[in-house]
């Protein structure tokens, strides 16, 4: 059993849609920049996962034509896709290559472009069940309008406190050259802006967007000849919940997630997560889960998710910044999405993160979110090895 | 430390399941946890491996997952055969993620027009419209290569008498008759070279097998199959770049799996074979490519009886792929019978004292990726 470290990573500048570039040149511009940000030749790498969620891009089983031009031939390549989640489970499935002892050096891919399908919501309403979901509409957004308003009914969260964490992701964004949406939003143009799913508007949703992200991995023994900073991977957990919806015993807090948290928190030794947790890139596609993330990671009592955005504690230069990067509110390639979280949270661990570096960044968290909050991956990131 | 097998569930193969795709997964997992006289709490993770859009949605693990008793288990899916799946659960166990895992294929093809979705699989550029679908690539391929090899359908049409033959032993077939040469050979064209009877059905169905770890193997299982090898390999999407009469990533991920068995003569070492055998003719180049004869030798092997029940290295005595194609699960289904053959469970198609198996598949166009597991009692 090895420990691992994430050792470079290379991400592409996140659009609408790439009309410049075919699916393969965009996975390559990201595998080219985790060789270059790790200065490794492809030929070092030993194994490739890759992921990536059907079918947005139009192509079934994307990988097989992106995976080549990402540094797959002729090489052991693995395939993910756990829906949202892909990004981090094909980070997960990387970190097993090596830790297994397998492999010295992996590297993840992920790529999505959104923008070469329709109608996302369409498509991802194929997702629920035909008998009793499907009929009725239910997308992606679901996710996020329904735990919204169990919230303010539950606990009496305000539009306004969910309309903070649009307005920090944006602000942050700010800081990010490979963001999606760079711009900055009040909380007046955030609750101005069209409903999309009551309670939730055009501003609290997450884009969509085409881009690819890479990360390199490696073994204890060879982590620190490629640099003098890995980000270790000291804790790893992935839970399933059910499928339905209405199974769920209460969507605003009770899910899975902070069942997966407790996991990591165990595992790792860690007491007080707002305190030993210097940043977080949380896979948050809507207001209303910074809410119930926060609240289900232990960052602030039960129900107190708004106050934690009012206070500042998890905006830049507060205890605990969260998406520094901007988040899936501001980038949202759906299968690569996780595994930028995770990029983000290395990236922040290497001290490479420029504009958007939260100071002494020692121990990083991440996390994917796939299915309609059915899937959780998350991972903790640290300076030292655990 | 080592992997071991420690139970092993599948359904029988179908045209068209009756029930829900999900309600098949339970099925799959509980004969496996039975197999292992297990339950589902004792499973650290499940495995899932499948493929999208198969049943007309995305991401189909939504349902399959909990249907496998993920809910709140650890949980990954490898969007490809199900043999991949073995891969990462092997690798999960040795890095110490978890100790024992539920790898879970259902394979469920009568859901949905499998042509069209194959042509979607690629690039819109060069390929899809040529209205290519991956059953016609594979046709192409077996064309190139028995015209390089001077392959005669004879040969080919022995290959689906031996595996058919097979499958007559076999409870969980889908296509359970024999057939004869000259019934072969008169079947019609399915995609010109390859005849009906010369390539696999689509089928309803699924698998699963337990991996644990060498302590938590040996704590629920008196005789553990061991993991010995696994290989795996891919190769350029585009097939015009590749010489298609081999399969090369089949032949790179036996190199792998064979290095870390420690087989240097496979043919001697090995006991019995489940190989893809999506058509006859990728059956003869499988066993070219895994080293069982020489490039062009596999018409010989087959006709000659090596691979046929009390040849040398028995090749699909379950009766194959070209006898049960459960779509995701078949390849992984290659694993459950060498676990089987290995565990002498195999009644009715038993290779005697098998100690080493082979279990082999292939995915994407014109066999673009390859994986392999090599199994010890």
């Amino acid at each position: 059993m090895k420990r691992v470290a994430i050792v470079g990573v290379g991400q592409t500048k996140f659009v609408s849609q790439r009309r410049d570039a075919i699916h393969p040149e965009v996975a390559n511009e990201a595998a080219r920049a985790a060789l270059d940000d790790a200065r490794l030749d492809i030929d070092q790498i030993g194994a490739l996962t890759v992921g990536v969620m059907d079918p947005f891009d139009g192509v079934d089983c994307c990988d097989r034509w992106f995976c080549g031009a990402a540094g797959g031939y002729n090489k052991p390549v693995v395939r993910i896709n756990t829906a949202g989640a892909t990004g981090m489970s094909t980070v997960i499935a990387a970190y097993e290559h090596v830790a297994s002892g397998m492999f010295e050096i992996v590297m993840a891919v992920a790529e999505q472009r959104v923008g070469e399908c329709q109608d996302a919501q369409t498509l991802l309403n194929t997702c629920t069940c035909p008998y009793h979901e499907r009929a009725m509409g239910v997308a992606a957004i679901s996710l996020g309008s329904l735990p919204a308003t169990r919230h303010m009914h539950r606990y009496g969260s305000t539009h306004e406190q969910r309309a903070l964490a649009a307005v920090k992701a944006h602000r942050h964004a700010m800081n990010n050259p490979f963001a999606h949406l760079r711009f900055e939003v009040t909380v007046d143009d955030v609750l101005g802006s069209p409903i999309i799913e009551w309670p939730l508007h055009l501003l609290e949703c997450c884009p969509r967007s085409d881009g690819a992200v890479a990360l390199v991995l490696a073994s204890e023994d060879v982590a620190k000849t490629i640099t003098d900073r890995p980000a270790w991977i000291n804790g790893v957990v992935s839970i399933a919940d059910g499928c339905f919806f209405g199974d769920r015993p209460d969507i605003a807090y009770r899910d899975a997630l902070a069942i997966a948290a407790h996991r990591l928190y165990d595992r790792c030794g860690i007491k007080d997560p707002l305190r030993e947790i210097d940043v977080a890139e949380l896979y948050i596609p809507f207001t209303s889960l910074e809410l119930t993330q926060t609240e289900a990671y232990g960052f602030c009592p039960e129900g107190r998710g708004g106050e934690l955005l009012e206070e500042g504690v998890t905006w830049m230069g507060g205890e605990l910044p969260i998406n520094p990067s901007g988040g899936v509110l501001c980038t949202n390639p759906i299968g690569a999405t996780a595994a930028v979280r995770a990029a983000e949270a290395a990236i922040q661990i290497m001290g490479k993160g420029g504009m958007r570096q939260v100071p002494n960044a020692e121990t990083a968290l991440a996390s994917g979110l796939g299915g309609m909050l059915q899937f959780h991956t998350i991972m903790l990131l640290g300076a030292e090895p655990r | 430390m080592r992997v071991g097998i420690i139970g092993v569930g599948q359904v029988r193969s179908q045209a068209a399941k009756k029930d829900v795709f999900s309600d098949q997964t339970t099925r799959i997992a509980k004969d496996a946890l039975r197999d292992a006289a297990l339950e589902i709490g004792d499973m650290d993770r499940i495995v899932l491996g499948e493929y999208d859009l198969v049943t007309g949605r995305t991401a189909e693990h939504m349902y399959t997952t909990p249907a496998a008793g993920g809910f709140l288990k650890d949980e990954i899916r490898i969007n490809d055969d199900g043999l991949f799946a073995i891969a990462q659960a092997y690798m999960g166990i040795l890095a110490g993620h978890c100790e024992i895992a539920l790898v879970i294929s259902t394979g469920i093809a009568s859901e949905g027009p499998q042509e069209l979705i194959t042509n979607m699989r690629l690039s819109p550029f060069h390929h899809r419209s040529l209205g290519l679908h991956e059953k016609l690539a594979l046709a192409m391929q077996a064309h190139q290569y028995r015209g390089r090899h001077r392959i005669t359908e004879r040969q080919s049409a022995a290959v689906a008498v031996k595996n058919r033959s097979n499958a007559m032993g076999n409870p969980c077939a889908h296509l359970r008759r024999k057939v004869t040469e000259g019934r072969v050979l008169e079947s019609p064209f399915d995609c010109w070279p390859v005849r009906k009877l010369e390539r696999a059905p689509w089928s309803d169905g699924g698998c699963a097998l337990i991996l644990a770890s060498e302590p938590v193997a040996r704590r629920y299982c008196p005789t553990p199959v061991w993991i010995a090898g696994v290989g795996w390999s891919n190769e350029t999407y585009y097939m015009e770049d590749r010489d298609l009469t081999e399969l090369s990533a089949v032949r790179r991920a036996g190199e792998m799996a064979y290095r870390m068995a420690g087989i240097r003569e496979p043919m001697k070492e090995l006991d019995v074979a489940e190989l893809y055998d999506v058509t006859t003719y990728h059956e003869l180049m499988a066993c070219e490519a895994l080293g069982f004869c020489a490039p062009g030798g596999g018409g010989r092997l087959v006709e000659e009886g090596v691979t046929s029940m009390g040849g040398a290295v028995p090749v699909n005595p379950s009766g194959g792929v070209l006898s049960s194609n459960p779509l995701s699960a078949s390849g992984l289904a290659r694993l459950v019978e060498c676990v089987l053959q290995l565990r002498s469970r195999a009644e009715g198609r038993q290779v005697p004292s098998a100690e080493t198996g082979l279990a082999q598949s292939i995915s994407g166009y014109a066999a673009q990726r390859a994986c392999i597991v090599i199994v010890r009692r």
